[in-house]
């Protein structure tokens, strides 16, 4: 891996879903150090999902700059950027996060090979799993068949796979009890330290805050960009 | 990796994708149904008769001739005198014929009523003759030759005493029973209506209809199997004969000649060209057949992308997973591509065996009620061009939901917007 000062390099972006309308998102710069452990807050509508979307590469900004972990995004073709998503970053969604008709263990072997890593043995599967404080025993069973809970620790499990260096998180515990959130959290963030893995975490759940290095909102965020620009 | 994920996605969605296979399945049976036996009918047709230059009969259209006189399909509308064909069969330009009397039937089967010349001159398919498969021809006047199909039905071997009925339905009411006939023979199979014919002397025809006046038995008058024999048996009148000639070159004098006959109105007709007029005939049918078949395989597969289409927005969810975890966009458009082509091959693989099936099942009825001999395999070359056309049709329409998925996962972020 390239060196790089920061995992997260956005630089005067800005994003319209249509070349004639007005931006949905400006941000005229925001850093993050790898390694970090980021809370973005907003209300809903807000903008949070585009951003997301920017950061793992799957929309392009309309206009400026955005370098994840030292490569600029907009630069590479699009068949780059998904490999590059692949490896590096992972994803973790609100809810069905998985693809209901496979098995556990396929949701995740599936992770690896879009990663084009050479295919993991079995065993490290079990161990992250295990990890993770699942039973084995789930990796056999259909994804529709697990609790919501143990779903959304499962795409911990699928996000880490490829040990990536970032990890963007889009509301994952929405739809989780404060009891499972609290273990889930724990869960995601000790996985993350074992790596240094940068986490960029996005709620409207202001509690959560305290887990994190850093709170930012993303009302904050867009407004820099107004003032600087 | 992709056709993997495929196949699970489909079978995750069992219930549709089943139906739309047995409607794809539907579709291919048609259309390679219809074109099988449209082109085995055509050799069917084509294989039963070889080597016989004219057939000559009373004057009714030269299509109904063939069928009845060939086929044993319909009725003649009249006969022809003894007289004319002796005449026309002793010309020096003949070098065989064969006289055929038709009228007469046993337990469903025609029963011809012709001269030994038959076995000696009678050819089929590639110009083969007729092979006795055990015993001999006839020669006394209750003797008996059956096709191939009656003896293997109604499990004759020679020495089988059989009785004939009068008229050609399969359930007689007027049997001539007092004479009996026996069977000498059993021709091999030739895969044409002579494997369902019973084949007696004119002798024997003339024999039982002795006592017998405009198709019923004359009261009082009968007389016995013994006491015909000291009759004249000499045939008055026969349905028609073929004519086999020495040169082709007086093929369309003798026509003609035959054609302007003055002492009856005769008939006669070669085989080929009718043929070929009926083939002119059914063409235009069978254009529309086919038109029809792979409308309704069109149809069938516009429904394959119609649900593909109409599952993408169930499937939205599905795609931004394989978004999130790097797959590209145009992985999407071969996943949806491929399941279109896996619903299709199973489709054609169902509907292919489906027609195997058919086939295998209805093939006696078709060659006993109709005279067709259908080959159960509806597999040829040009079977696998239409195949590779489905999955080319199939491939082309899947394009529209296939594209769909390619667009909205690269136009649309990484969470749907519900």
């Amino acid at each position: 891996m390239t060196d790089f000062d920061y995992a997260l390099d956005l630089q005067n972006v800005s994003f319209s879903w249509h070349k004639r309308h007005a931006p949905v998102l400006k941000i005229a710069e925001w850093r993050v150090e790898p390694g970090r452990r980021i809370f973005l807050h907003g209300a809903s509508g807000s903008g949070k999902s585009t951003l997301l979307s920017l950061i793992s590469g799957i929309l392009v900004p309309t206009s400026g700059q955005i370098k994840i972990l030292g490569t600029d995004l907009a630069r590479i073709g699009g068949m780059a950027r998904d490999r590059f998503r692949a490896r590096h970053i992972g994803v973790i969604f609100q809810q069905f996060n998985l693809l209901p008709y496979l098995s556990v263990e396929a949701n995740i072997e599936l992770a690896v090979k879009f990663g084009h890593r050479p295919i993991l043995n079995k065993d490290s599967i079990a161990e992250l799993t295990d990890r993770l404080g699942l039973d084995r025993s789930i990796l056999k069973r259909k994804a529709s068949q697990l609790s919501v809970g143990q779903q959304q620790r499962v795409a911990v499990a699928r996000a880490l796979i490829n040990h990536p260096e970032l990890i963007i998180a889009d509301e994952p515990t929405s739809s989780l009890d404060s009891d499972t959130r609290d273990e889930f959290m724990r869960v995601l963030l000790e996985s993350a330290a074992l790596n240094r893995t940068t986490v960029i975490f996005v709620s409207h759940d202001k509690s959560l805050g305290h887990y994190f290095d850093q709170e930012i909102s993303l009302h904050d965020l867009m407004q820099a960009g107004e003032t600087k620009a | 990796m992709i056709l993997k994920l495929a196949i699970a996605s489909l079978w995750n969605r069992k219930l549709t994708v089943t139906l739309t296979v047995l409607s794809i399945a539907v579709g291919v049976f048609l259309l390679l149904g219809v074109e099988h036996i449209r082109s085995e009918a055509k050799s069917s047709f084509s294989k039963t008769v070889s080597g016989v230059d004219l057939i000559v009969g009373a004057r009714t259209g030269p299509l109904n001739l063939l069928l009845y006189s060939v086929f044993h399909i319909g009725n003649a509308s009249n006969n022809i005198s003894w007289q004319s064909y002796r005449e026309f069969s002793q010309k020096p330009e003949v070098a065989w014929s064969i006289p055929i009397s038709l009228g007469d039937s046993h337990k469903g089967y025609r029963v011809v009523g012709t001269s030994r010349d038959f076995f000696e001159h009678f050819h089929y398919g590639q110009k083969q003759n007729l092979v006795f498969r055990s015993g001999r021809a006839f020669d006394g006047v209750y003797e008996a030759v059956v096709g191939a199909q009656v003896a293997k039905t109604l499990d004759y071997q020679p020495g089988q005493s059989i009785t004939l009925a009068h008229g050609i339905a399969k359930v007689g009411f007027s049997k001539h029973d007092d004479k009996p006939f026996i069977v000498t023979g059993i021709l091999a199979p030739t895969g044409t209506p002579v494997d369902q014919a019973v084949y007696v002397s004119l002798a024997g025809i003339e024999a039982i209809h002795i006592d017998w006046q405009g198709g019923v038995r004359i009261l009082g008058r009968s007389i016995g199997a013994e006491d015909a024999l000291k009759h004249d048996l000499t045939p008055k009148s026969i349905t028609a004969f073929m004519v086999g000639l020495n040169s082709k070159i007086s093929l369309f004098s003798l026509q003609r000649e035959i054609n302007n006959y003055r002492d009856e109105a005769l008939v006669g007709i070669m085989p080929g060209i009718t043929l070929m007029e009926l083939w002119q005939m059914v063409g235009a049918l069978e254009n529309i057949l086919q038109l029809i078949s792979i409308l309704v395989l069109f149809a069938t597969l516009m429904g394959l992308s119609t649900m593909l289409l109409a599952s993408m927005k169930e499937r939205e969810r599905e795609m931004a997973v394989l978004r999130a975890i790097g797959a590209h966009a145009g992985s999407l458009f071969f996943l949806i591509e491929i399941e279109a082509l896996v619903i299709t091959i199973t489709g054609i693989l169902v509907g292919s065996t489906a027609l195997c099936i058919a086939l295998l099942t209805t093939r006696a009825e078709l060659s006993e009620q109709y005279g067709l001999f259908i080959g159960i395999n509806p597999f040829t070359p040009l079977t696998f061009q239409y195949l590779l056309g489905i999955l080319a049709v199939s491939f082309s329409l899947a394009l529209l939901p296939s594209i769909s998925a390619y667009r909205n996962s690269l136009g649309s972020g990484l969470v749907v917007r519900t």
